[in-house]
């Protein structure tokens, strides 16, 4: 696995990038489970969303140095 | 015309304008005189100026006294502590923190000073980590190029066009009498009760505080007259005495309208005085005719006095103090408009001249806010010594400014969520003039036109109430973030380094602030709601001073706070604080006490006992209904108080009792008098 990404000219660690792809991964997963109405079975939704999202990023950085390195 | 001048009409568009020439006027400035970060001295226009020229000069005079103490208190930090980098992260935070809830518990703009002083040790300390050696120079040269922005936004909005903030509160306070009249005036026809008034009682007094907010700039108008400040606060303080007296109105209407119909003399009284009030109650004859008529029909309390009579008389005196209160308040309007010292009037109403205001502060919500800031500012210091990433104290100097920012809104998720939308605007326009606009800019002149477009708009922005803080956010963050330096450096490192910690501050201040504070409104709604009954125990316990102007000032501030959060507040309980019951029984209170000095013995011991009772039930957090036997004694007490020789000081106390009980127990049945059993008693 590359760990720097090139942006014009400026090395981003790959770390950005999957933080930002799970982030739009977690925005989906939570619009799904509010319109199944699933939020009023949580009790604080906004450390809910905050650990989706974690999980989401660890995973992908997992995912990534198992398959792709 | 609609009654405004050219003037009034674009004020908007003329604020823009003036504060984008103060500020042009502070970067020039502070080009021509070499400072090494000359934006500064921009920015602090844009976080000065406000519409009103006393507005601006308190936070003017606020913002020098908050950075003088962060650069200092960076001095003090910074050399020291520069080689231990998790000793200064925890001594960083806690400053900024410690500041923070100060500035909280204050809540009046002073508290911007307080802020300031915070968050500018982040400002001066953090970029210099590197070099700890010109903390100094950096400190200074920060407080020069503030107070350099800061004398040109004064400068100029005290010579160009400056509107007072005297002739802000004239006006508001001319309407909130005409709303407050116009209320009345529904009350004493009738048609006083009712979710849609109690919906405007509450905005009366969100009216209200907002008045005091505008008033503590008072003293900072140069143009002002002394005069007319002390013209302006007896005025508040006759405003304070309004609100509680028309739901006590209301509740003498209905408990009377209940016992067989308003008397009819009364009934005509009260049409005439809604009459006169809906004509503004300017008619001077009128008021005291009705004076004389309300003295003829006042009722004489006898030992036989039943409950109709104490109800009626304590009516009337609530009729004369209104009639009283609403020609003072005309009295002041005029002595404000002509410039006459309010010293000089003979006012009807003077039972509170001494007395001092006090505001709602609450130490557990201030000290939960606080905390969440804490814990945003360690996180974003503890990715920055994990990353080693240099630019990351970027990313704590904003959640210190974010944290600041939201600490004081009830809910910081949706808060979070319209500020991070502005942030990715501020980035965007910031990559455009960076990378499309300044390459082609190549002289002062040229910048200016370059700027004008963005900055006239936000200014305008600003101005206008329905988008003042999304105005004032935007012109600050753009102006912080362009980075205006004597000579163009396009750099996208640089540029993508601090945008990605800007975001990353705002993003890790949101998240968490928004985790740990997962309590909103409906929490800090119900403290309002309980300390209100914390207030009314240490009254009746003699704990806190028995200063009716504080009572009064502190339960209507939290009324309006209250306003504020209307959607979450119960409906059940919503009425009872807009009627301010637990206000108008504690003012019963300090009342029957003074009162019960000048009767005998028993009915003395009779009275303390029964305030005793009310201390012990309402020191107890509870949203339950009263017990049924404080009924009982309150009403076992009233005898005690019939029985003593007629006077004024028995009037008082009887009809201060009076007061308490429909205060408490509106709903209770009319109190029935019991001859026999404390007549014993009492031989």
């Amino acid at each position: 696995m590359r760990y720097e990404l090139d942006l014009f000219g400026v090395l981003v660690p790959s770390l950005v990038l999957w933080s930002v792809i799970a982030f739009a991964l977690a925005r989906i997963i939570s619009k799904l489970i509010a319109r199944a109405g699933l939020y009023r079975g949580i009790w604080h939704p906004a450390l809910f969303d905050f650990a989706l999202y974690v999980c989401l990023v660890a995973s992908l950085v997992f995912v990534c140095t198992e398959f792709f390195s | 015309m609609n009654g405004l001048s050219f003037w009034d009409r674009h004020a908007a568009l003329i604020f823009a304008l003036k504060t984008f020439a103060a500020a042009m006027l502070a970067f020039y400035l502070a080009l021509l005189l070499d400072m090494p970060r000359p934006y500064w001295a921009m920015t602090s226009v844009y976080v000065t100026s406000n519409v009103l020229t006393g507005a601006t000069s308190s936070k003017a005079v606020y913002r020098i006294l908050g950075t003088l103490i962060g650069a200092a208190g960076a001095i003090v930090l910074i050399p020291n502590l520069v080689d231990a980098p998790e000793l200064l992260s925890l001594a960083i935070t806690l400053w900024i923190s410690a500041f923070l809830y100060i500035a909280l518990l204050d809540g009046t703009p002073r508290s911007y000073a307080f802020m300031l002083s915070g968050y500018t040790i982040a400002l001066v300390g953090l970029p210099v980590l590197s070099t700890p050696e010109l903390t100094f120079d950096v400190a200074v040269s920060r407080v020069q190029e503030i107070t350099l922005g800061i004398i040109c936004a004064s400068a100029v909005a005290m010579l160009v066009l400056p509107r007072s903030v005297a002739s802000a509160v004239a006006g508001q306070a001319d309407a909130w009498l005409a709303n407050a009249s116009q209320l009345c005036a529904h009350v004493l026809t009738g048609d006083g009760s009712g979710p849609e008034r109690d919906d405007q009682r509450m905005r009366l007094a969100a009216a209200a505080s907002a008045i005091d907010e505008l008033c503590s700039h008072l003293n900072y108008d140069a143009a002002t007259s002394a005069s007319i400040v002390r013209g302006l606060r007896r005025l508040r303080r006759h405003m304070l005495a309004l609100l509680p007296m028309f739901a006590s109105i209301e509740d003498r209407m209905v408990a009377l309208a209940s016992r067989g119909g308003l008397p009819a003399n009364l009934g005509t009284i009260c049409a005439r005085m809604a009459r006169w009030l809906a004509e503004g109650g300017r008619d001077h004859e009128e008021a005291d005719s009705m004076r004389v008529a309300l003295a003829e029909i006042q009722p004489a309390l006898d030992v036989e006095a039943g409950w109709t009579e104490i109800m009626a008389a304590s009516f009337i005196i609530q009729l004369r103090n209104l009639v009283d209160i609403i020609q003072d308040c005309q009295a002041l309007r005029r002595a404000i408009a002509n410039d006459r010292d309010p010293e000089e009037l003979a006012l009807a109403f003077t039972l509170d001249a001494s007395g001092h205001a006090a505001a709602h502060r609450d130490r557990g919500v201030a000290l939960w806010s606080a905390a969440a800031v804490t814990l945003s500012l360690l996180a974003c210091f503890a990715f920055w010594i994990g990353t080693g990433w240099t630019d990351g104290t970027a990313a704590v100097l904003f959640s210190a400014i974010l944290g600041a920012f939201m600490a004081s809104t009830d809910e910081p998720l949706p808060a979070f969520r319209s500020l991070y939308k502005i942030v990715v605007v501020v980035v965007a326009l910031n990559g455009i003039y960076i990378f499309g606009i300044l390459p082609r800019v190549t002289a002062f002149e040229m910048l200016i036109v370059a700027l004008m477009p963005m900055f006239l708009l936000f200014g305008w922005m600003a101005a206008r109430p329905a988008t003042a803080s999304l105005g004032a956010l935007l012109a600050n963050f753009i102006s912080v973030q362009l980075a205006l330096q004597p000579f163009y450096t396009a750099d996208f490192a640089a540029f993508a380094n601090s945008s990605v910690a800007l975001m990353l501050g705002v993003g890790v201040t949101g998240v968490i602030c928004g985790i740990v504070r997962f309590l909103g409104t409906g929490w800090i709604a119900r403290r309002l709601l309980l300390s209100n009954r914390a207030t009314l125990a240490a009254v009746a316990a003699r704990k806190s001073s028995q200063d009716r102007v504080a009572v009064a000032s502190l339960m209507q501030h939290r009324l309006a706070l209250l306003a504020q959060r209307v959607a979450a507040v119960p409906a059940d309980v919503r009425s009872d604080a807009a009627n301010l019951r637990l206000l108008r029984a504690a003012l019963s209170i300090i009342d029957v006490r003074q009162a019960s000095l000048g009767l005998s013995l028993p009915a003395r011991a009779a009275i303390e006992l029964l305030l005793a009772r009310l201390a012990a039930i309402f020191a107890i957090p509870s949203d339950g209904q009263l017990p049924r036997d404080l009924l009982e004694q309150l009403d076992s007490t009233i005898p005690f108080t019939l029985q003593e020789p007629a006077s004024e000081v028995r009037n008082q106390a009887l009809i201060s009792l009076a007061g308490i009980r429909s205060g408490l127990f509106p709903e209770a049945p009319a109190y029935q008098p019991m001859p026999s059993e404390p007549r014993e008693i009492a031989a």
